[in-house]
């Protein structure tokens, strides 16, 4: 049966255009989890959202889009709005948990700018008051259950992920965060403890959340969409880590994917793989 | 005319953050103050306009997180004051371009977009101009401040807009060269041109002032040559053979002939014919040495010298190409927009090479004055003593160019990884910006090399990208009357990353379907220079003016050819491909125009609005002009001067060696120069990782400490990566420039190496930052830098593939009391270098990485070469007086060269633990780089460290800047293999004890030992 799951390469679909600007990596990592992918600008996909229908799930970048000009996401929202046949095919999706999304960073804004999160979910300037980068260590929620998850949960690395905003806090009410909470939909959330907390510990004073985001929460899951800040896709081989010497000396093979993101995606390709054969 | 103003909504804060924007006013001494920050848009349209407000608003907020205030002012709930910032016409509104693109199709409007801070603090006493300052710029800002009470009295902010208005002027009007006297040949050339018709009545002072700006055809060394060259050509043949009488040309085509022959286009300095060789600067220095390496190694350079960048083969799969320039001048006017526009232009360069190349990595190199001088300094003083034109302040311009490239890198979704701050007066409005970017291209495309360009005759010339404006424009007359509140601001361009991220996308697109037969960027001469330049391949152009983009009206044939409006790009397209492509831009949302066809007319023929404005021979455009010659002088000042001078300094250095814990106190004076300090402040606000190729940022170890030099990869699905890095030694200049220039370029491949870099596949590119380059001296010194250039290209068979130069950076200011002060820079050859490593995961870096690793000084023996040393440096600052003396690096280039060779063996071996290469800030500094980077104290022993019987004291061993040497730690079990490789060409100087400080000896006496946590602190400000 693994086999032929191996031989079954599930097609990914990646928007591009309009200032998105990690679609390449993104793509790679899917590739990586053994899923083939299309690029796709956001325009045709609006015009002719039956596409993705050929599909057996969505990839959306991180990026720029509209310059963030008018708030983070929100260009990219108007243009999905003004588009009714291309909002409700995206809202289908969505809503259809055998169809697995990603939303990286700014599409996690811009979901966020549709309404898309089962909950009201606002994607605002970091406290901080100015862009931040750098890796920071997360930890996944043991009350979700999204398939982005599933394979994830066995990694024996420690999981950590480089970020990249200006907007990056997430902010819920009171009674959004509770029921937040209620459905499980909260997937990642910044750690105090973890490998870059360690690594970097002299230089932090302690800080583990980059933004000030509500519950620490780094990303939302349901309905096996995760709209997440961290950009794993950009981490995929061990020489990239900031603590690459120490994982050598524990006898982590540089040349080898870094393993929290290769599963991240394979959570994911795989369940599709499963959704195929039905 | 109606306002929607968003006002973010009172979110809670999981911390009490003092945000960027209260910092800047805290800097102005206001005490404690709050910001809250608002985006306004002021919008115009039709009656139809009213009823759609609402969903206008809700095209530009978040209605969970922000309101939208519509025509309704602000609640004057708890601040103080309201400054609202507008931008004056011409200068790009983004936010308001993206609105109008973002409108459902049945609504227009003209949409205007401001920035409001309301603050809370007290303003008493506080300098007005400065306040107008912190958060806008008069070159392309006007502000409105209104205290609570005046914004309640007036029910807010008036309601105004601010187009650009172009006045009434000709298309275009003629000019007779033969009828101008050698003093109208002159003025033309120095202040510009001049439209006859509107002289009448006007005093000589008057006229000048309504000339078309400097043309810069007039020039001290060859003083009227150009002027005179085109006077006889406008007599000759070749420009009446087209039916003009003799001496009749068109104010534009002396406009573009002044742009083809600038300095920028043509490098007359470096092509200039110098005693050592007729041909040249850069023929002699650059491009022979060049040629040479490459004749044994033609891998490094498949396209040199003749594209917008460098080009080398990295594997069977990948070229790469490199680019860096720099943008001075704007940067200094307006920091911001002079850096974005700087990092976003450079990306064009490889954008341009070839069929394109896909930008894939940024660096960035600044130089300002000293941050904590506040005090002002003034570009003009009238005649009765009234200064104008204030300077924006060190730290004004450090941190707009930080901002400018900040989101010029992050909105193109380019990486930074590398970059390099330097603070010295000489810069104190003159800012040095350096920018860079690398370039990847596929080996082939479609089966042809993609580095290869061409063009036949009957392709077309399109101009894709942004549209026209003034940008750029000199010249003071946009109308008749001279300069009104409509004029369009443009002495500064305002950059777009977004209008040219979807470029780059729609290129590459364009380039993989095989429809990019030639591209180029447009840059400085805009269409003009682009255009022309593409001409040479066929021999001719033919271009109408008319089918250009323009973003407002009325511009003139000059204007229209000239400006430099940003995010544009030139291809030349055959013509039976016309409409795929104009399909496939359109998808990525880039404006074109088709706007000419090439020919081999042997004429440059351009047209506007049915007139024929340009008809100019082409091979007298691009070979007209005539052939400088350099007589250069000595620079270098007398031995009683430099006697003098050295004495002065050993006094001041007798006295405080005098002085109690001088040693620890010299220690912790230099660990605290900003010049040896930290990028992390501005650099973890730029995207790093964005492309996922990213392996090594400069900034490196626990304790994050900044080096020279970063690792990445081109091809994620490949182990071979870059590594990159820089190099200069520009407070040598003055002492010896060849030396210089030498150890500018041993500085780059040092920090190259010190990475894990092959010396064998390395190729560098030159930044020469010069001022005064029409002084003799400073010609002189520009040779002398050139040569040593060339000498490590030869000695090091490193060829230096792309270059650029900045040759006149110098100002005559005024101090508040009036005073006359001449600024200029230190000439500065900045190197950068990039080289291959087979294996990424290799790379080495500077932090001490365990307890019982062994430290090693490697390479040369230490010797009391403190000129231009940060050491020296930091007693120039203390003294008031610039110290040009004192020994430069004399290193044997054969000597380096096999330090170079068995750092690489010693690195493919696995030998080294941590890896520096010793720069400005000398031993000391390096061994305590080391030992922060990797948080784990060190003690070394200064006498253990060779040296030659120079070194007098230990100032001279801690911070000497003898080239050629690194910092090491190797594994204990390795020492034996290491010291075989090395023989005697290292010093075992101490261990890294594991402990939680650093400590100093010199044999048995104790020289320091600082705490870590004290060090690590001070590097990053955290106390």
């Amino acid at each position: 049966m693994k086999k032929e799951l191996d031989l079954i390469r599930p097609k990914v679909l990646i928007a591009t255009g309009w200032g998105f600007n990690s679609h390449e990596e993104l793509g790679y990592c899917f590739n990586l989890a053994g899923a083939d992918t299309d690029f796709i600008h956001l325009s045709k996909i609006l015009e002719k959202p039956k596409i993705l229908d050929k599909y057996n799930g969505l990839g959306l970048p991180g990026g720029f889009s509209g310059g963030d000009h008018l708030g983070a996401g929100q260009f990219v929202a108007n243009m999905i709005n003004q588009s009714p046949k291309g909002r409700s095919k995206l809202e289908e999706k969505v809503n259809d948990e055998n169809f697995p999304i990603i939303e990286v960073c700014n599409s996690a804004q811009i979901s966020s700018k549709l309404g898309l999160y089962p909950v009201e979910v606002g994607t605002v300037q970091n406290d901080v008051g100015k862009h931040q980068t750098q890796y920071w260590d997360l930890s996944i929620d043991k009350d979700c259950s999204s398939v982005w998850l599933n394979e994830l949960r066995k990694t024996t690395e420690p999981i950590f992920a480089p970020i990249s905003h200006g907007e990056g806090r997430f902010h819920l009410t009171e009674e959004g965060l509770a029921k937040a909470k209620e459905i499980g939909m909260i997937a990642l959330r910044y750690s105090s403890n973890g490998a870059m907390s360690e690594y970097f510990k002299h230089v932090r004073n302690g800080v583990y959340n980059p933004n000030g985001s509500v519950d620490d929460i780094a990303g939302f899951s349901w309905k096996n969409n995760l709209a997440l800040f961290p950009h794993f896709e950009r981490l995929h081989k061990n020489s990239q880590r900031p603590d690459k010497y120490e994982a050598k000396e524990r006898g982590v093979n540089l040349h080898a994917n870094y393993e929290p993101t290769v599963l991240l995606f394979k959570g994911a390709v795989d369940y599709m793989k499963t959704q195929m054969r039905r | 005319m109606h306002t929607i103003e968003v006002v973010g909504k009172p979110l809670p804060s999981s911390k009490t953050v003092i945000s960027d924007l209260e910092h800047k006013l805290m800097q102005l001494g206001i005490n404690a103050p709050a910001v809250k920050k608002t985006a306004l848009y002021t919008v115009t349209g039709n009656k139809k306009l009213e009823k759609r407000l609402s969903d206008v608003a809700s095209l530009v907020h978040h209605d969970f997180t922000e309101k939208a205030l519509i025509d309704k002012e602000i609640e004057a709930a708890d601040w103080d004051f309201a400054i609202k910032v507008d931008k004056k016409p011409g200068v790009t509104d983004n936010p308001a371009r993206v609105l109008q693109r973002s409108l459902p199709k049945k609504l227009k409007l003209q949409a205007y977009s401001s920035d409001v801070y309301y603050i809370k603090g007290d303003l008493s006493g506080i300098d007005i101009e400065q306040l107008k300052r912190v958060y806008s710029n008069p070159q392309i800002n006007d502000v409105t401040i209104l205290s609570r009470n005046e914004f309640l009295d007036n029910n807010g902010f008036e309601k105004k807009i601010h187009p650009v208005l172009l006045g009434n002027r000709p298309d275009y009007f003629w000019l007779n060269l033969s009828q101008m006297d050698e003093a109208e040949l002159e003025k033309t050339g120095r202040l510009g041109t001049l439209n006859l018709k509107f002289v009448k009545g006007l005093t000589t002072e008057e006229t000048d002032k309504i000339r078309g700006g400097t043309l810069a055809l007039v020039n001290k060394n060859y003083g009227l040559d150009y002027m005179h060259a085109i006077q006889a050509y406008s007599e000759s043949k070749l420009n009446t053979k087209i039916g003009r009488k003799k001496g009749k040309i068109t104010d534009t085509e002396l406009e573009v002939l002044a742009q083809m022959w600038s300095e920028h286009c043509r490098h007359s300095l470096f092509n200039a014919s110098v005693p050592e060789s007729k041909e040249g600067i850069f023929s002699h220095y650059i491009k022979n040495p060049t040629l040479e390496v490459l004749a044994k190694k033609p891998h490094l350079g498949v396209s040199i010298f003749k594209d917008n960048s460098g080009v080398f083969s990295f594997n069977e799969k990948w070229n790469i190409c490199i680019k860096n320039e720099t943008h001075n001048s704007p940067s200094a006017l307006d920091p911001y927009g002079g850096a974005i526009t700087g990092i976003v232009g450079v990306n064009r360069d490889p954008m341009g090479t070839g069929m394109g190349a896909e930008v894939i990595l940024n660096f960035w190199s600044n130089f300002v004055g000293l941050q904590n001088n506040n005090q002002s300094f003034y570009k003009s003083k009238s005649s009765d003593g009234t200064l104008s034109g204030l300077i924006l302040n060190p730290l004004q311009i450090q941190t707009g160019t930080s901002k400018g490239v900040e989101d010029g890198g992050n909105q193109m979704g380019i990486p930074i990884l590398l970059a390099d701050f330097n603070y010295n007066e000489r810069n104190n409005g003159k800012p040095t910006v350096v920018v860079g970017s690398v370039g990847r291209m596929p080996k082939t495309v479609n089966g042809i090399e993609s580095y290869k360009k061409h063009i036949d005759v009957g392709d077309k010339l399109y101009i894709i990208g942004g549209r026209a404006g003034m940008d750029g424009i000199h010249g003071a007359t946009f109308s008749s009357e001279g300069l009104t509140s409509n004029s369009p601001a443009t002495a500064v361009q305002i950059g777009d990353p977004y209008t040219q991220r979807k470029l780059s996308e729609a290129l590459l697109e364009l380039r993989d379907k095989g429809y990019i037969k030639f591209v180029t960027d447009l840059g400085a001469g805009g269409v003009a220079c682009a255009s022309l330049e593409m001409a040479e391949e066929t021999g001719g152009l033919e271009m109408n003016l008319d089918k250009l983009l323009f973003k407002y009206p009325g511009m003139t044939a000059t204007e229209a050819l000239l400006n430099e409006s940003q995010e544009r790009m030139a291809i030349a397209i055959d013509k039976k491909h016309r409409k795929k492509i104009e399909k496939i831009l359109k998808k990525h949302d880039v404006e074109f125009s088709d706007v000419g066809i090439f020919t081999d007319s042997g004429r440059a023929e351009i047209s506007y609005k049915g007139d024929t404005v340009v008809n100019l021979d082409m091979d007298f455009i691009h070979h007209g002009f005539p052939k400088r010659e350099l007589k250069p002088a000595e620079y270098r000042m007398s031995d009683a001067e430099i006697k003098t001078i050295n004495d002065g300094l050993d006094l001041s250095l007798k006295k405080a060696r005098r002085s109690k814990n001088y040693t620890l106190k010299t220690f912790k004076e230099m660990i605290a120069r900003s010049n040896l300090g930290s990028v992390a402040p501005h650099l973890d606000r730029m995207d790093s990782t964005v492309k996922g190729l990213s392996v090594q940022h400069c900034i490196q170890g626990k304790g994050r400490v900044s080096t020279k030099a970063c690792a990445f990869v081109p091809d994620t699905s490949s182990s071979e990566g870059l590594i990159l890095s820089y190099g200069h030694a520009e407070r040598q200049s003055y002492i010896d420039s060849e030396q210089m220039g030498i150890n500018s370029f041993l500085r780059s491949i040092g920090n190259n190496i010190a990475m894990g870099g092959r010396l064998d596949y390395m190729i560098g590119t030159d930044q020469f930052v010069w001022q005064k380059s029409d002084d003799p001296k400073y010609q002189q010194m520009l040779i002398e830098a050139n040569r040593g250039m060339a000498s490590v290209i030869r000695g090091f068979e490193v060829p230096v593939i792309s270059g650029k130069d900045s040759m006149y950076n110098q100002a005559t200011v005024y101090d508040k009391n009036g005073n006359k002060i001449e600024r200029g820079v230190f000439p500065m050859l900045f190197m950068t270098t990039i080289a291959k490593i087979d294996d990424v995961s290799k790379i080495v870096t500077a932090d001490v990485k365990q307890k019982g690793d062994l430290i090693y000084v490697v390479g040369a023996k230490t010797k009391a070469d403190m000129g231009g040393s940060e050491f020296n440096n930091m007693w120039s600052e203390k003294d008031g007086i610039e110290y040009h003396v004192g020994n430069v690096s004399r290193e044997k280039s054969e000597d380096v060269l096999d330090t170079y060779k068995r750092m690489n063996v010693a690195q493919l071996n696995g030998l080294l633990q941590s890896a520096q290469y010793i720069g400005d800030g000398g031993l000391a500094l390096a061994l305590k780089d080391a030992a922060v980077a990797g948080m784990k104290g060190i003690e070394a022993d200064f006498s253990k460290v060779h040296k030659d019987n120079s070194i007098t004291n230990n100032d001279e061993l801690m911070y000497s800047v003898t080239e050629g040497r690194f910092l090491v730690t190797v594994k204990a079990e390795n020492k034996d293999q290491f010291e075989k490789m090395f023989k005697n060409k290292i010093s075992r100087i101490g261990i890294v004890n594991g402990k939680e400080s650093l400590t100093f000896k010199d044999g048995r006496d104790e020289l320091m030992d600082v705490s870590l946590k004290e060090m690590v602190e001070s590097y990053h400000g955290m106390n």
